[in-house]
Parts: C-alpha cells; sequence; structure tokens
C-alpha cells in the first residue's frame, strides 16, 4: 500500500525540476543556492515532519522577494529580474509544508517558470520540457484532488494501476489537443509586448563588400545560413543570390544604387519555388535562388539587378517564398559603363593579360581565353595561409597562385573589365546539403561564395564562376557542398527545421492559410467524383453492417443477455432445444423444483418486475447460477420432463 | 457543476497566460496556454463520464427511530463497462460517504449514519453523488430519484409504568398454552433429536420402545395494555413513551397490548407483534 501523499509529493519535486531546467543557465549563483537549499530543506522536512520554513516566515519571505524583484525590473530589464523572482518565489514553497494549496501553488509556479523560460530562449528542448510538466501537472493534480479530499488515503498495487490507467488519458487528450488548440488560437499582426520575446539575434551574414586579401585566414563557420524548401535541383546550378557588387574602389568591391534596368529571360522549364527560412541579418539581404522573379510573405524590395533586401521588425525567424528561374539569363537594358568602372591603380601584369583579351574578337573568345590563362597559372583554392599584400589580385595571379573565391571573382572580374566586358560580382552561397527527409537544402555560412557575371554581346547576363578554374576546385569547393546528409543528421536537423517552420513561424498569415486550406478542401468535397462511386457505397455498406451490429447489441442490454442465456442453459440442461416462450420464470422454477432456479427467478424478479436495474452484485450472482447450471443437468432434466410432459408439452 | 478556488485559480492562470501570449506572439506560450486548455477539456470530458452509469441502493436498518441515527447500507453500482469510478460522494441529505475508487462493473458498500426528525412514512433524502474527479478544480454532482420510504417509529421517551397506568392482568389462554419450559405439562411426546436431555421423561422411556419427552407450557407472562391516553405531555411524548414502554416490556417477555383511541390491539409477544405496535405509533394520526 502506498499514500497518495507520497507519490504527490514525488511528483511536486519533479515538476519544479522540470520547470527550472531551461532557466537554469540565466539564474545567478545565489539563486541556484537557494534553490538547492529548498530542495534539501524540503525533502529532509518530509522526513522529519518538521519544516524549516513556517507559514508566516513564507509569507515574509514571499513579500521579501517580490520587492527585492521591484527593486530590479525596468521596461528594459522585465524578464530576468521576473524569472529570478519566480524561481525564489518557488524555493519558498519548497521548503514550507505540503498542503494541498500548497502543492497546488507548486505545480502552478513550476508551469509559469517554464513559461516565463519561453522569453529567454526559443530552443526545441521546451517541447520536451512541455510535455513533460504536462504530464507531471496532470497526474499530479488528479492525485492532488484524491490527498485534499482524504489525505490519508493509500491504494494497494492494483488500484494504482487502475487510477494510472485513467489518468494517463489527461496529458494524452491535452497533448493531443494542445495541437489544435495552437492551429486555431486566435493571433494578432503585430503582438504589442513584442518587447519581452528573446531579443534577436542579427548574424552578420554576406560582406557588402568584397576584398580579398584582407583575410590571411578564412575562418570555417559552422553556423547554419538558411534552409531552403524545393525539390531537387541540379548540382550545377545551385548558386543562392545574395548581394551583386558593382563598384571597384582600389581593391574593394561595393556596390551602388542607381542601377539600369535589367530584364530576365523568362524560361518556364527552368523555373521553380523556394520556400526559404532563416534568421535575419544585419545587412537585410535576402538570399534567393539565382534568379529570383519574384518573392513573397515579406516586405521586400527586388531591385534590378536580382538582390532582394527584406523590410521587417524585430524577428527571430523570417520566413518568404521565391519564384526563381535556375541558369537564367537577363538583358541589360540601360547604360553599362558602370560595369566598365575601374581602379585607378592596375598592376603592369594585370593590364599585359588585358591587353591580349582586348585583341579577342567576341565576348565567347575573350572568356575562353581568360579562363585559358586562369587554368595555365595552375591557381589552387585555398582558405589558409594566404598573404596580405597591396596588390592582393597580382599577387594571386602571379606570385602565391592561392587564394579562395574572392580571389578568382575579383580578378576576373577586373581582367573582364580591362578586357572591356561589363562584369560584376555577386556575393551569396554555393550548393547545400539535401535534406531528403526534410525536402530542404541546408546552406551553411562555409557555403559563402562569390561569383561573376559578364554581359555577353547580346546584352546579357552569364553567370561566371571563376573558382571552377582551380586546380583543385572538384575537391575543395564543390565536394563538400554536394553531399547527402547522413540519415542521423537529416533527422536531427529535420527536427530543428520543421520547429522552427510549423512551432516558431507559425503566425496570423500562416493561420489564415490554414483555414483557407481546410475551407477549401470541405469545398472540394462538395465536388462528387463518380469514379468513387461504388468505393463510397461498399464503405458505406461495411458501415451500415457494423452500425447496425453495434446497435443491436447495445439494444439487447446486458440484462436481457443475461435472461437470454440463462434460458439457453436451461433447456441444455434438460436436453431441449429451447424452452417455450411463456414459459415465464417463477413457473420454470417451480417445473424444475431445483434450487438454482428458484435463485435466478428470485433476484432477478426482484429486480426487474420492480423495475429497477441489477445491481452489480446481483448481476454477479445470477452469472454464477448460469454458470453452476449444468452441474445440475440430470436433476434438471428429469424434473423439467416429467412436469412438461404432465402439462402436455411437447418435445421433452 | 461548482467551481472550486483551485479551479478559479487555474482558470485565472490560463487566461494570464493566453494574455501573453496573444500580446507577445510567443508561440512557446501559445504552446503551453494550448496544453492547459487540452487539460481544461479533456478533465471536463472524464469528470462528467465519472457521474455516469452509477446507481445506489439505500437499505434502511430494520428499525429505525426518529431522533435516533441509524447506520444506512449504502450500496455504489458502477455500470461501466472500463472507466471505474473516483472520488465518489454519496450523499444523503447532509450526510455523505466517500467511495474513492470502484473498479468497473462492481459495487462496494458502505454504512452511513442517517437522522429522521419526524415520525411516519418519511422519503428519504434527495440522494446525490458529487466527484471532484479528476482534478479538484470543479465539483460535479448528479441528483439520484430515489422514490424510498422508510417508516420511523416514535422517538423513545423514558418511562415508567405507574401502577395505575396500563391495564395490568394475568391471563390468556393464549399466553398459558404457549409451549416453554417452567410451566404445566403440556404433552408427552416422542424424543426429537433438538430435544434437551433434560426434558426426557425416564419413567415413561422406560415403558416403551423409545424414549419419551415431557413437553411443557411457560408460565403465563404479565400482560399490559397500554392506553395512550394514560400518559400526559404532548401527543408526540406520549408516544414516545408508549414506543418505549413496547420496547422495553417485549424485551421482557411481556405481552403487551395498545389502545389508541378506539382502536384496541390485543396483546401479544414476540418481534412481529412489537413491530405491529411500533408501526401503529408510528402512524398515529397520519392515516
Amino acid at each position: 500500500m502506498v499514500s497518495v501523499e507520497r507519490i504527490l509529493q514525488l511528483l511536486v519535486y519533479l515538476s519544479a525540476i522540470v520547470g527550472l531546467l531551461p532557466v537554469l543557465v540565466f539564474l545567478d549563483g545565489w539563486v541556484l543556492a537557494i534553490l538547492v537549499l529548498a530542495f534539501i530543506a524540503g525533502i529532509s522536512g518530509e522526513r522529519q515532519g518538521r519544516y524549516l520554513l513556517g507559514d508566516r516566515l513564507a509569507t515574509g519571505l514571499s513579500i521579501a522577494f517580490f520587492l527585492f524583484f521591484l527593486l530590479q525590473v525596468s521596461l528594459s530589464n522585465l524578464v530576468e529580474p521576473l524569472i529570478q523572482m519566480l524561481c525564489l518565489l518557488l524555493a519558498v514553497r519548497l521548503a514550507t509544508e505540503k498542503s494541498p494549496r500548497h502543492v497546488l501553488q507548486l505545480f502552478l509556479l513550476s508551469t509559469i517558470v517554464l513559461a516565463a523560460s519561453s522569453m529567454m530562449t526559443l530552443d526545441i528542448a521546451y517541447l520536451l520540457y512541455l510535455v513533460l510538466i504536462v504530464l507531471l501537472l496532470t497526474i499530479g493534480l488528479v492525485l492532488l484532488s484524491f490527498y485534499a479530499t482524504e489525505p490519508r488515503l493509500r491504494f494497494n498495487r492494483r488500484q494504482w494501476i487502475m487510477l494510472l490507467k485513467v489518468t494517463v488519458l489527461l496529458p494524452v487528450g491535452s497533448l493531443l489537443l494542445m495541437l489544435l488548440f495552437f492551429v486555431i488560437l486566435p493571433r494578432t499582426q503585430l503582438p504589442l509586448w513584442n518587447f519581452l520575446n528573446p531579443k534577436p539575434v542579427a548574424s552578420i551574414g554576406m560582406a557588402d563588400q568584397v576584398r580579398p586579401g584582407s583575410f590571411a585566414e578564412l575562418a570555417e563557420s559552422g553556423q547554419i545560413a538558411f534552409r531552403a524548401e524545393t525539390g531537387r535541383l541540379p548540382d550545377h546550378d545551385i548558386y543562392w543570390r545574395g548581394i551583386v557588387l558593382n563598384r571597384l574602389e582600389g581593391q574593394v568591391w561595393k556596390r551602388v544604387d542607381g542601377l539600369a534596368e535589367e530584364k530576365l529571360l523568362v524560361d518556364p522549364a527552368a523555373e521553380t519555388r523556394v520556400t526559404i527560412y532563416a534568421t535575419p541579418k544585419a545587412d537585410r539581404y535576402l538570399v534567393t535562388l539565382d534568379t529570383p522573379r519574384s518573392v513573397a510573405g515579406i516586405k521586400h524590395d527586388l531591385a534590378a539587378d536580382g538582390v532582394v533586401t527584406g523590410r521587417w521588425r524585430d524577428a527571430q525567424k523570417i520566413r518568404y517564398q521565391v519564384r526563381a528561374q535556375y541558369a537564367a539569363r537577363s538583358r541589360q537594358l540601360g547604360p553599362i559603363d558602370k560595369y566598365l568602372q575601374l581602379p585607378e591603380k592596375i598592376s603592369q601584369r594585370l593590364q599585359a593579360v588585358a591587353e591580349q583579351l582586348v585583341q579577342e574578337e567576341n565576348f565567347r573568345e575573350k572568356i575562353a581565353l581568360l579562363e585559358t590563362f586562369f587554368r595555365q597559372q595552375q591557381l589552387s583554392y585555398t582558405n589558409t595561409r594566404l598573404p596580405q599584400t597591396d596588390d592582393p589580385v597580382d599577387t594571386f595571379l602571379f606570385a602565391s597562385k592561392r587564394g579562395y573565391c574572392e580571389y578568382f571573382a575579383s580578378s576576373f572580374a577586373l581582367l573582364l573589365r580591362l578586357a572591356g566586358v561589363p562584369a560584376r560580382l555577386v556575393g551569396g552561397y554555393l550548393g547545400g546539403e539535401y535534406n531528403h527527409l526534410g525536402g530542404y537544402y541546408l546552406v551553411g555560412e562555409n557555403a559563402a561564395h562569390v561569383w561573376v557575371e559578364a554581359l555577353d554581346d547580346e546584352g546579357l547576363w552569364q553567370r561566371i564562376d571563376p573558382s571552377r578554374l582551380a586546380v583543385n576546385a572538384g575537391q575543395m569547393l564543390f565536394q563538400p557542398n554536394r553531399q547527402t546528409l547522413n540519415s542521423i543528421k537529416a533527422f536531427n536537423d529535420a527536427l530543428l527545421h520543421y520547429w522552427s517552420r510549423v512551432v516558431l513561424n507559425y503566425d496570423l498569415r500562416q493561420q489564415l492559410g490554414t483555414l483557407h486550406q481546410v475551407a477549401s478542401r470541405v469545398r472540394d468535397l462538395r465536388k462528387i467524383d463518380f469514379r468513387f462511386l461504388p468505393f463510397l457505397f461498399w464503405s458505406l455498406a461495411i458501415f451500415g453492417v457494423f452500425a447496425t451490429l453495434f446497435f443491436y447489441r447495445n439494444k439487447s442490454t446486458r440484462t436481457v443477455r443475461l435472461l437470454r442465456a440463462y434460458r439457453r442453459q436451461v433447456a441444455k440442461s434438460c436436453g431441449l432445444e429451447n424452452l417455450p416462450e411463456k414459459l415465464g420464470l417463477f413457473e420454470l422454477a417451480r417445473l424444475t423444483n431445483e434450487p438454482l432456479c428458484h435463485e435466478f427467478a428470485v433476484i432477478y424478479g426482484g429486480a426487474i418486475y420492480r423495475d429497477r436495474a441489477l445491481s452489480v452484485a446481483e448481476y454477479r450472482q445470477l452469472r454464477a447460477v448460469i454458470s453452476r447450471l449444468p452441474q445440475q443437468r440430470i436433476a434438471i432434466r428429469v424434473a423439467l420432463s416429467d412436469a412438461l410432459e404432465d402439462n402436455g408439452s411437447a418435445g421433452c | 457543476m461548482k467551481l472550486t478556488r483551485a479551479g478559479i485559480l487555474y482558470i485565472a492562470l490560463t487566461l494570464l497566460l493566453g494574455f501573453a501570449a496573444v500580446n507577445t506572439g510567443n508561440n512557446l506560450l501559445y504552446l503551453l496556454v494550448s496544453a492547459l486548455l487540452g487539460f481544461m477539456a479533456v478533465s471536463g470530458l472524464l469528470g462528467q463520464r465519472n457521474l455516469q452509469q452509477l446507481s445506489v441502493y439505500v437499505s434502511p436498518p430494520s428499525e429505525v427511530f426518529s431522533g435516533n441515527s441509524a447506520a444506512y447500507d449504502v450500496e455504489l453500482n458502477n455500470h461501466r463497462r472500463w472507466l471505474p469510478a473516483f472520488l465518489m460522494r454519496v450523499e444523503i441529505g447532509a450526510e455523505g460517504v466517500l467511495f474513492p475508487l470502484l473498479a468497473a462493473r462492481e459495487s462496494s458498500r458502505q454504512a452511513l449514519l442517517l437522522t429522521f426528525s419526524e415520525r411516519g412514512f418519511q422519503s428519504l433524502p434527495t440522494v446525490r453523488i458529487t466527484s471532484c474527479f479528476p482534478i479538484n478544480f470543479f465539483v460535479r454532482s448528479r441528483n439520484l430519484e430515489i422514490k424510498q420510504q422508510v417508516l420511523v417509529f416514535p422517538r423513545p421517551q423514558i418511562a415508567t409504568l405507574a401502577s395505575g397506568a396500563g391495564d395490568h392482568h394475568r391471563v390468556g389462554h393464549d399466553a398459558l398454552t404457549q409451549p416453554g419450559i417452567d410451566g404445566e405439562l403440556r404433552s408427552i411426546d416422542n424424543y426429537r433429536e433438538t430435544d434437551p436431555l433434560k426434558s426426557i421423561h425416564w419413567k415413561l422411556s422406560a415403558r416403551h420402545d423409545e424414549f419419551k419427552v415431557k413437553r411443557q407450557n411457560r408460565f403465563a407472562a404479565p400482560s399490559t395494555l397500554l392506553d395512550l391516553q394514560d400518559f400526559d405531555g404532548p401527543l408526540e411524548e406520549r408516544l414516545g413513551k408508549c414506543t418505549f414502554l413496547v420496547d422495553q416490556l417485549v424485551r421482557q417477555q411481556q405481552a403487551v397490548g395498545l389502545r389508541l383511541d378506539r382502536q384496541l390491539i390485543p396483546p401479544g409477544q414476540g418481534a412481529a407483534h412489537r413491530h405491529k405496535l411500533l408501526t401503529e405509533l408510528a402512524l398515529y394520526g397520519q392515516r
């Protein structure tokens, strides 16, 4: 026999731990120490029956902690002091006696602390804590009902199992309904208390200028740049466009506004739709699949050269849809002189190469010659041990012959401009790891890339990736980005992606979209497809049969079934196929002269003829009578047969 | 359904978190609020189901005297196929008894002390089953229609049989011929297994092939006829005194009769006669 009180105390401590876990890292050391002491004091209090804190002292401490919170709090610093105060209140209650009222307060405080943690972190671990707290809270509150009604209740093993079987319905049902309520609960477009949410951390993102040679080492970053939901794309065409740099100042490529119009050549076969999930960047450039035709789902500006800048308020995550066309070309409609602009100082060796290029007749030949030059130079792609000089492009092409994408793209574009070919740099990302489980590309910051766009003789911008000309391009540049995620990593990442997509990003827009989808599905149901009519007919027929059986079974109540079983058994005992319909219970008992039949008649008649339901005990007694009847077979048969013969009944 | 203080607290917390969720747009708060609402819905359904398909039978004790509490046998039956009944409190009038846990298709009995203040046929107060299961936020209840009447005898009032009161006399043929062990010889009979050995008439037995026993009458018990008019005080007090004396005299194995206005119940003995007298006293003036 285990007492309800003991299990309840255990649940209280567990729920306090679960509530505190997500906020532990945000608590001050002294608050943590108080919490540990409170746990120790509470548990030892339970064992010894004496508590460290009496009711008055506990109330006094709670008030003191609240005042302390008021002194610390400000509009800009609200959440952390609030969480500290809630934890201290929890500590006070943990150290006091666990009366029903205090137990309820402890459960609710644990829940509030967990709720408050959502203002500090949006980690997926919250879901685990939420499931645990729902489990502990629901079962705990049920036990609290028992405890509040009768504090000394104790149950045996069978009773505990019986109770838990039903109680477990509560957390399961609550979590299932949670999904429904989460979708339908009203949301606002612009939350008024947004300042309480975790502060968005804007990452640096793509460089808004390219300056080869500014870093001796390019640090590897494991950060995720974005996820892009789309079908699998041709590997060589996965370029994610971010920023276009059109002006070269010294050694630095920059972006200037006031661009001439361009027109994208539409190719429906190459069109694809991509939904991008990203964390907001400080520069506000939105990455799109190269080349974007339109963007939806976020306020934005789409520049003539395909650069998209977004407009959003403080947000943890952003999501937008891109209609893009891979391997696309756009036509330059305005003046091109901006794309021929050159820096003042250019090395002699570069000018010499450019002079060779100028002699070529057309764009294709110039490109071919330039590519040949790059290959001849035996340039290798690397991120480490890069020389830092005043003229990094010259050093790269003629001395060190080592560099990363910025070196390749800068030198290629500069040589094109020197050769009279309009050119610009495009910054973005290359490739990505495709997650088959989630159906999206995972693109890390490591995949950041710069390539070149050059204007051909027909006035069309062509994408050229000079990094491909490196001697080790296949090994260094493309291989890491084309891998498919292994299954465990893919599962983990898909989980994080869906957490972000389904939970963190669910907003008014998605809610309306869901409602619209449901409404359209319902509308679609009205359209009858005659091909499905036979299927529908048979489904209804099978359902009808089961429904009739169910209805019949329910209609013939337990009492009727019992009587039927009894009559069947009596008939069997006296060798009859069935008993005469008009033979009443008491008459049957008289005829058989069998005590069991008398017992049945008295109990059954006592309830039914007095218009009341059989009690459970009576029902069991009658069942026992029926089960004992086969043992009385001969006695009944003789008695009933004789009696029925006397009455002139046939069949005996 | 009655909302408890704990329930108010829970609803207030849910509303507060809901308000915070709407105003911050924090989806993690939305998740928590959704779970709390889901919990409320499921517990509501479970609580409602907990009160269904139950029946209560109340078996009164064999004798009930007004003003005196008596133990009633309360039987709770759970007719559900799967779902046990939890924290069921069966209330009859102001009194109640708790059934913490009752498995499906089982029944349980508990005693409940009830007191009736009036005599005569009294209807059982409303039987009500209440439960705060699954969570102590709402107390749900259901009234059961139990049209059961209990015969309540008058409240016994201590009384002594004064010399003038009652009509004392020794008699009665019936009384004298009743079998006993201390009266005159009644008959000689064959010995039966149930007869005490001391009843064997050895002399007679010696003359016959089988044992013979003496059957005796009992001494004639004093017979008392109680008249309601012989007692002082208000009617209920007089009825109470008569009730007390009927009970006492029958216990002393005396024959007791009763005169109620024009109605005369001749003296008699035994439980059935006692019950008859008490019934007459209980229903006096109520027919």
